[in-house]
């Protein structure tokens, strides 16, 4: 499991240098309770000689004596988050003296001292956090990665590295694809691919609420601005039971409470965007928390563009998205979290005879709102949260009057209990998720059984359909062998309303701490995934269709190696996932190259397609007849040096992931296995940042991946009836793009001053302007032939002011 | 139309030439902003598949379109080049008959056909004698007895066109249109060699079991902005301007139809015309419809030729209705006096 946490809290920011904590603000007191006031150490039993030690323990409310999930303890360059029981273990913890630095939101930061010896390498600690009452302090983006001991195998990403990452454009959820296991995306757009799965295969939450999607116009921009996220987890396989209906990975997004002690605007103005974000206290002693961001591409452009040009933008690309969320703490270890957020994408193209007799448009919409209130009350032992959530969403691409609106109301609820226990926790609830869908679709139907030209005229259609799904889960924890062994069961229970289906799921991650700093991760899990409604249209898709499910397995191993000043990490994970009942076009796309586009033909066609179904639907006739089959090693090698924010402080890594992701489509046509789309064999990173002055930072990501499949055309024949050229195809995606190779560069220049600070950045994305070819176009008569070049040499040039 | 979400593209079309300059900054800004969308949109010009520039099959017609279970079928291929050459025969434009071989073969018509090669190879076809005819080279004639001889229906056809067929005759299951017909489609293909090359071409024939009788389009004319060229008159054009090119049909080759929304309404057979040419550029689009009201007004888009800046050119035009019928007719064009003196 690859995660990636950003976590905010206050008050930690001169605690960076040892826990590798860094300050986006500016500098604060901090506020450090003495460690013998807060905290006790005991020592474990003695353990065999060891060059790290373990450091573990329990964090607790000191005045209700609960447990404080979610926490951050840090010890010297490793760090954990405590789990649901207020629990965490620190692995790979240098021997010697120590500082133990444990924070969470709304409690004031403790700092305690203990020694770690060769005699002594274990130490277990209990520490108590006292209610943060001042309020005050910086806010901060830290940094943790939390290996929970009984996940899948992980990767650490600490959230300040995020901002200074080279090719990422400042946004925390593009920098996941440097990570491994995570195919490129064509264009150096946004989407995820992980461990070879469909990018609808994975879900994304914000605050426990499904959105429809992470990125405005399909990479521009995230739709949740990265500072106001207080964590961003990946998840590409063996998540826990308590999500679902995603047969690929989840996508944890968490929001940001606000400030109670005073407000403070930031801005952020880059090339294409301007935001503006507040926090501040409100009434009752709640947090606000609140942004706006818009884009002016559009209006710089109709002052640029000429007005009696044949094209017209009459609406350039365009995006708003916006956050508010009020947070209220109720006492008793109860609070209250309200948020509405959304997005806006909206994009018109105007074609005009030079006469002006014929006009065209081109139109596309894109925009989601969601509204939610979160409610949770935890006790010593208890957790019990609810989210009842609710939306609106549209998703419109027209070609004047033909094409397809969706529209959608969806709403759901989480209910979710965990009950602590000394040796791990229980856990379990109920995720109710529908609501109400609405199309309308004028447009020609695509291949059906009965009809394998397609329609040959637009076909008007309009409809509303009512769904709920509803999922019962439960997981269980528990730590045997001095917690070197963890072990965690789950059962999700699903019935989906739209296929009228019922899904097990049964899933169970195991970890083995087999020395300090070395851990072994296994999972597997059952993972059910159901259609959306575009797919299952009598005339554009298939009313019958199912779910499809993956069982996905993994196995890994983590080794953190302190060497003296540098902290490296290392890890290795091995995955094979087996998907079944996938569905597969069992009508059109017989031909492969014939039917640009089709998954069988691949190129920039068929992966544009496969970034837009989830919302729009595949538009074809699919059957469950279909098999995949995922499987790979992800590697990472990581380093760090210096001390933080100071120069000279460096960051680096390099991930190389072998991965193939395999399809068996229509078996009544073919058989056997092919590659995937988006099946990159060779996906190899290697990225370094250095803070080469107390002002300047130079970085620079570097990619090379393989080229995505495509089925080659062998010749063409003139199909009369159509007037047209049809391919005549070569081996079904027998041939690759040539490989992808890009090098990135980033540059930040930082002004602190009294008034606040002035960062500003250039992150140059394809600095040398590498023509990577994205697909391959064809004359008519497919006689001639030429690339889809992606992204060109492309700078991303950026302003931030924090007060 | 347009497919989705495959087709959905938002990449624009090739930019024209812009009537003014613009000043540098916002020209640096558009290129900056566009550069998102506009990655993957490269506009590199292949040739249109409107211009001729090499040998091709442009049409292949069925004459009648639509044949009954004991009946037999003319079929023509339409082969020209670059020259204005076509598989005429004995005319002062036709192809050498040294230079064409054509080749015919129907298909099983009970398996799809994608590739003609692939799932129609010659040995598992029914090969047909090509002959040169009156008026084109290298015609065949199929008979569907010779075709269900060779493939007899599975069981499940005889089902299918059991429950279809009503026994009045009409195809339509007893109600609605009297001029619509069941019917199932008869692959066909047809290889030419000119020269080097080897051309392929794959046309579905339909057979009834409905007693209808259904032709293929006549093209009456040529509309070339004002004037109306007749095939057999020499046309002429305003070289280097851009011209309207439109289509007169034969009205009276044309068979009737129902209209979709009223089937008692009956009116022309709307018809599909493609243009190429062997000069010039048409611009936009190379095919248009043409479509009749029930009482008989005619609504036809025309197309948009970039005439050649000097010498001649040849237009073919290529006009298909709904029921396979194919007709087509040949046009040679010079540059008019005035237009050799036009700028």
């Amino acid at each position: 499991m690859h995660r990636l946490r950003l976590w905010t809290f206050a008050h930690i920011v001169a605690l960076g240098a040892t826990l590798t904590i860094a300050a986006t603000g500016a500098q604060a007191e901090p506020q450090v309770r003495p460690a013998d006031e807060d905290a006790s150490v005991t020592a474990a039993a003695p353990a065999p000689a060891a060059a790290v030690g373990i450091v573990r323990g329990r964090v607790v409310d000191a005045a209700t004596g609960e447990p404080v999930p979610g926490a951050f303890v840090g010890a010297g360059p490793v760090a954990d988050i405590t789990g649901p029981d207020g629990r965490f273990a620190i692995e790979g913890v240098a021997l010697g003296t120590l500082e133990i630095t444990a924070a969470a939101d709304l409690y004031a930061p403790v700092v305690l001292s203990l020694e770690l010896t060769a005699g002594v390498p274990i130490a277990d600690v209990a520490i108590e956090l006292a209610p943060d009452t001042a309020g005050a302090g910086e806010v901060v983006e830290v940094v943790g990665e939390a290996p929970d001991l009984a996940e899948a195998p992980e990767y650490e990403l600490a959230g300040a590295d995020i901002k200074v990452l080279p090719g990422s454009g400042n946004d925390a959820l593009k920098a996941l694809q440097s990570l491994p296991g995570v195919a490129r995306v064509p264009f150096g757009l946004g989407g995820l691919v992980l461990r070879g799965s469909a990018p609808r295969d994975t879900n994304v939450y914000l605050d426990g609420v499904e959105v429809p999607l992470l990125y405005h116009f399909g990479g521009l921009a995230s739709f949740y601005p990265s500072s106001m996220l207080d964590s961003l987890e990946m998840v590409p396989g063996g998540f826990s039971s308590e999500y679902g209906r995603a047969q690929g990975g989840v996508v944890l997004l968490r929001s940001r409470a606000g400030r109670r002690d005073r407000w403070r605007i930031e801005s952020e103005v880059s090339l294409t965007d301007a935001a503006v974000r507040a926090d501040g206290p409100g009434p009752l002693g709640g947090a606000w928390s609140l942004g706006l961001r818009r884009s002016y591409v559009d209006a710089v452009l109709a002052l640029a563009l000429p007005e009696d040009g044949a094209f017209s933008l009459t609406l350039a690309p365009r995006y708003y998205d916006g956050q508010l969320r009020y947070d209220l703490d109720l006492g008793r270890g109860q609070r209250v979290s309200a948020m509405i957020f959304g997005s806006d994408d909206r994009l018109q193209f105007l074609f005009e005879d030079e006469d002006e007799m014929d006009t065209d448009t081109f139109r596309y919409v894109q925009r989601f709102v969601r509204a939610a209130v979160r409610w949770e009350r935890r006790s010593a032992d208890w957790q019990l949260a609810m989210t009842p959530w609710v939306g609106w969403d549209e998703s419109t691409i027209r070609f004047t009057e033909e094409g397809i609106t969706r529209e959608s109301t969806p709403m759901g609820a989480r209910f979710d209990l965990t009950r602590s226990f000394d040796r791990g926790y229980l856990a379990g609830g109920v995720d109710v998720q529908g609501g109400r869908f609405w199309y309308d679709i004028n447009n020609e139907p695509p291949p059906m059984p009965d009809m394998a030209d397609g329609g040959d005229r637009p076909i008007q259609r309009a409809g509303a359909e009512w769904i709920a799904d509803t999922a019962l889960w439960m997981e269980g924890l528990i730590r045997l062998w001095d917690d070197r062994l963890s072990v965690k069961p789950g059962l999700r229970f699903e019935r989906y309303d739209l296929t009228d289906e019922w899904a097990l799921d049964p899933r169970l991650n195991l970890a083995q701490s087999v020395s300090p700093g070395i851990t072994l991760r296994q999972s597997v899990g059952l993972y059910h995934q159901p259609p959306v409604p575009a797919d299952v249209d009598p005339l554009f898709g298939n009313e019958d269709l199912g779910s499809s499910y993956a069982l996905q397995t993994s196995a890994g191993v983590e080794a953190k190696l302190p060497l003296g000043p540098v902290a490296l990490e290392a890890s290795a994970t091995a995955f094979f996932d087996q998907v079944y009942e996938l569905p597969v076009d069992v009508v059109s796309s017989a031909t492969g190259a014939a039917d640009p586009g089709s998954p069988l033909a691949g190129g920039a066609g068929a992966t544009s397609r496969e970034f837009t179904s989830e919302q729009f639907g595949t538009y074809s006739y699919q059957e469950n007849v279909g098999k995949g089959r995922n499987y790979g090693v992800e590697t990472l090698v990581r380093g760090r040096g210096g001390e933080a924010d100071r120069a000279g402080s460096w960051l680096g890594w390099v991930s190389y992931t072998y991965s193939r992701a395999l399809r068996r489509y229509d078996p009544a046509r073919f058989s056997g296995y092919y590659p995937y789309v988006l099946d990159q064999p060779h996906v190899l990173t290697a990225l370094g940042s250095v803070l080469v002055t107390d002002h300047w930072r130079l970085g620079a990501r570097v990619r090379y991946v393989s080229g995505n499949p495509i089925t080659p055309v062998v010749g063409s024949y003139f199909d009369a009836d159509a007037q047209e050229y049809r391919a005549v195809s070569g081996e079904l995606l027998g041939d690759r793009l040539p490989a992808f190779f890009q090098l990135d560069l980033r540059i930040d220049r930082t002004w602190r001053r009294s008034w606040g600070s002035l960062s500003l950045f250039l992150d140059i994305q394809n600095l040398t302007n590498r023509v990577n070819p994205e697909g391959v176009r064809y004359s008519f008569d497919f006689s001639q032939q030429a690339y889809t070049r992606g992204l060109p040499i492309f700078p991303s040039l950026g302003l931030e002011y924090r007060p | 139309m347009i497919a989705l979400p495959a087709s959905s593209s938002p990449c624009p079309p090739p930019p024209g030439p812009r009537a003014r300059a613009h000043r540098l900054l916002s020209t640096l800004v558009v290129a900056l902003a566009a550069a998102v969308l506009a990655a993957g949109c490269d506009f590199e010009e292949f040739t249109p598949a409107s211009r001729i520039d090499k040998p091709r099959i442009i049409a292949v017609s069925a004459s009648p379109p639509v044949i009954g279970l004991d009946g037999e079928s003319e079929l023509t291929a339409l082969v020209v080049d670059a020259d204005g050459r076509d598989s005429t025969v004995a005319t002062e434009h036709a192809i050498d008959p040294a230079d064409l071989d054509v080749r015919w073969r129907a298909c099983n018509p009970w398996a799809p056909v994608f590739e003609p090669d692939r799932d129609c190879p010659t040995q598992e076809a029914l090969a047909l004698v090509s002959n040169d005819g009156e008026a084109w080279q290298g015609q065949a004639r199929v008979r569907v007895s010779d075709v269900l001889a060779a493939f007899p229906p599975p069981d499940w056809v005889q089902d299918e066109i059991g429950q279809m067929d009503d026994g009045d005759g009409d195809g339509d299951g007893g109600e609605g249109c009297p001029h619509d017909y069941g019917f199932v489609e008869l692959p066909i293909v047809v290889e030419v060699d000119i020269g080097d090359r080897r051309l392929v071409a794959l046309q579905r024939l339909r057979v009834t079991w409905d007693p209808v009788v259904r032709r293929g389009p006549a093209i009456a004319a040529l509309v070339l902005g004002d004037q109306v060229v007749d095939a057999t008159e020499a046309g002429s054009f305003v070289a280097g301007r851009q011209i309207r090119l439109g289509v007169s049909m034969d009205r009276d080759s044309l068979d009737p139809v129902c209209l979709d929304d009223d089937p008692d309404q009956v009116a022309d057979e709307p018809v599909t015309y493609f243009a190429y040419v062997t000069a010039g550029e048409l611009l936009d689009e190379f095919e248009a419809d043409v479509a009749y009201e029930v009482d008989g007004t005619e609504s036809a888009r025309t197309l948009r030729w970039a005439a050649p800046t000097g010498g001649g050119a040849v237009v073919w035009l290529v006009a298909e209705d709904r029921d396979g019928g194919v007709g087509w007719a040949r046009f040679g064009l010079t540059a008019g006096a005035a237009a050799m003196a036009a700028p």
